[in-house]
């Protein structure tokens, strides 16, 4: 991938555009390799290498993003603006979304289902893990998996160990912080948005996956609108550093931005329904602070279990699906004396449904998040979670605290959603504009309905999914 | 010298005779030293290294406002053996026990595991590889 001008992108005619440059881009990219394909990169941002990361300590990004908030509880949305985008700032947590996440009415009658099936994307989440050299127990088996993780597990704590060993929906936590494969390993700082010796995938870190003799990038370089003609997409114009607007041509436009951008192209462009932008959504969490009888931790990295006790099952229909997360790094720890380690650190992180009211606008041509609060499904998840995260753990413990909603998952989702026409949806099952073939959404933004599991490896699996497709 | 100029200097002799006094008895590194002894108990402050620790964390609290910084030195200062644990000061022992735990194997040391005193950045901000916690995975199965 080289990086080339804004007066050399604006000459050629591209054969693919892809906006953004963090795994939802990247992954679609990477099916496109081999073809003799010229693909143009727009990167918003600059690059910025790891070291001169470290150097400068990129801050952990929050804010950023206009937005009237009338839910009465602080939100953020967390946005990047540089080359590989999120992926320099996540914390690498790749569970999968299950089979129940894609068919959330026809078993609880609850929202829609998606226009895909666990089943057709399976095999593309395996591939995803490869890319990422996934550290995972292929013991666990909550969903059925065609192929093993391609790296063991990180070492558990030790009140892991006894959760996994006595409840059988405690299980390791999947994850892209290195335990084997082309990164050093992880090193337990509890760092992770910025990883002090590289071991989580970034698309920095991995550029050799996604290198090709046709593929170019152009930093500073917003795009803001899709241009269309006859119902198909011709290119993009993009706000430059260089040159300020130009236009790029281009026979194939996917859009990898951040849910929020996409939404705000599209909706700049005049393109999609009325349900562009709507049903912004995001996880709920809140941790969960536990006494136990005996020293804790020691595990091999910062997030090393999860609890899937109240995943799935009936009371979805009433209440949100929740993923417990154990973790070890950073601790929280007991100040009295030879206690300190006497503690379980538990988050409960509750799936939320979209609603039309969360929703982005345009207001003087800029993005502004309309969010009146996570719904009462998501709360009701959360309270029966709280009410019976005792029963998970079977050891004895002492409940000591439990944190307030926290302002943001950082998996943003919705905004085009699948569907399976113009009006259940904004992209067809192979992530195009319904009405403009050409032109595809790429990323969470195309999710028909959020999880609590983390979105990214299944975000991940849908770019080489629909990649594959063109 | 007018009485004025004269009431001027001697006044603001004191007033920099308070601030010093403390300062040079170095009454926040005191207070984090008794906090240590009063947590671990009085061995732990012959370990070497530990005051290069206490004084990094000293030198780090409240550099950002340095009124607050002054004021925290007398107040320890003055009070010496007999401080009030008022709000601030609770906070600081809290987050000063936190750090040593969180960024030192003193807890390793504790349950004598190890001998020698090690730790990383005090700042909690500065990426840190290694979380001496963790360190002893292996040997804690």
């Amino acid at each position: 991938m080289k990086p080339i001008s804004a007066a050399d992108a604006q000459k050629t005619s591209w054969d693919v555009i892809l906006v953004g440059t963090s795994f939802a881009s990247c992954f679609f990219a990477y099916k496109l390799k081999g073809r003799g394909l010229r693909v143009l990169f727009l990167e918003r941002g600059p690059f910025i290498d790891h070291d001169t990361q470290l150097e400068t300590r990129v801050p952990h990004p929050t804010g950023g993003v206009v937005q009237e908030n009338s839910s009465g509880q602080r939100k953020d949305w967390t946005v990047r603006h540089q080359f590989g985008g999120c992926s320099n700032c996540w914390w690498g947590n790749t569970p999968r979304l299950q089979p129940s996440d894609f068919e959330l009415f026809s078993r609880y009658g609850v929202a829609q289902d998606w226009p895909v099936s666990y089943g057709d994307i399976e095999p593309y989440m395996v591939e995803a893990e490869y890319l990422m050299d996934i550290a995972g127990s292929d013991e666990a088996g909550y969903a059925p998996r065609s192929a093993p993780f391609p790296f063991p597990p990180h070492a558990p704590t030790r009140a892991e160990r006894k959760l996994f060993a006595q409840e059988p929906s405690w299980q390791p936590m999947p994850c892209a912080r290195s335990n084997g494969g082309r990164r050093t390993t992880c090193c337990v700082s509890g760092a992770c948005n910025l990883c002090p010796v590289d071991a989580k995938f970034t698309i920095l870190n991995s550029l050799e996956l996604f290198e090709d003799e046709g593929f170019h990038y152009l930093l500073d370089a917003e795009c803001r609108t899709v241009e269309t003609a006859a119902g198909l997409a011709t290119g993009v114009v993009a706000q430059t550093a260089e040159l300020g607007p130009i236009t790029l041509r281009a026979d194939f436009v996917g859009l990898g931005a951040n849910p929020i951008f996409n939404s705000a192209i599209l909706l700049r462009s005049g393109i999609g329904s009325d349900l562009v932008g709507r049903g912004l959504h995001e996880q709920v969490g809140q941790f969960v602070w536990v006494n136990i009888p005996f020293d804790n931790y020691y595990g091999g990295t910062s997030l090393t279990g999860m609890g899937y006790g109240f995943y799935d099952g009936e009371f979805r229909r009433e209440a949100a699906s929740v993923l417990i997360e154990s973790w070890n790094a950073p601790p929280s720890l007991r100040l009295e004396k030879g206690k300190w380690l006497q503690r379980l650190k538990l988050k409960l992180v509750a799936e939320d449904l979209p609603q039309a009211q969360n929703r982005v606008v345009l207001k003087d041509d800029a993005p502004t998040i309309l969010w009146s609060g996570h719904s009462a499904y998501a709360y009701a998840g959360l309270a029966l979670a709280r009410e019976r995260v005792s029963s998970l753990i079977p050891f004895d413990h002492e409940i000591v605290g439990i944190g307030g909603i926290e302002p943001t998952e950082a998996h943003i989702i919705g905004g085009t959603p699948m569907g399976t026409d113009s009006a259940t949806g904004v992209v067809d099952k192979n992530l195009r504009v319904f009405g403009v073939s050409n032109l595809a959404c790429l990323g969470a933004g195309t999710f028909t309905t959020g999880a609590a599991a983390n979105p990214t490896l299944t975000l991940s699996a849908l770019s080489l999914y629909a990649g594959e497709q063109l | 010298m007018s009485l004025r100029r004269r009431a001027f200097l001697v006044g603001a002799a004191g007033l920099a005779g308070a601030v010093l006094v403390p300062l040079t008895l170095g009454g926040t590194t005191s207070f984090l030293r008794r906090t240590l002894k009063d947590h671990f108990g009085p061995e732990v402050l012959e370990l070497a290294g530990i005051d290069d620790f206490v004084d990094e964390f000293a030198a780090l609290a409240g550099e950002d406002d340095p009124a607050k910084k002054i004021a925290a030195e007398m107040y320890f200062g003055w009070h010496g053996d007999r401080v009030k644990m008022i709000g601030p000061a609770k906070a600081m022992q809290e987050r000063f026990l936190f750090t040593i735990l969180h960024r030192s194997n003193i807890i390793a040391v504790q349950q004598g595991r190890a001998t020698e005193f090690e730790y990383g950045s005090v700042d909690p901000w500065s990426p840190v590889c290694g979380l001496y916690l963790s360190a002893f995975a292996d040997e804690t199965l």
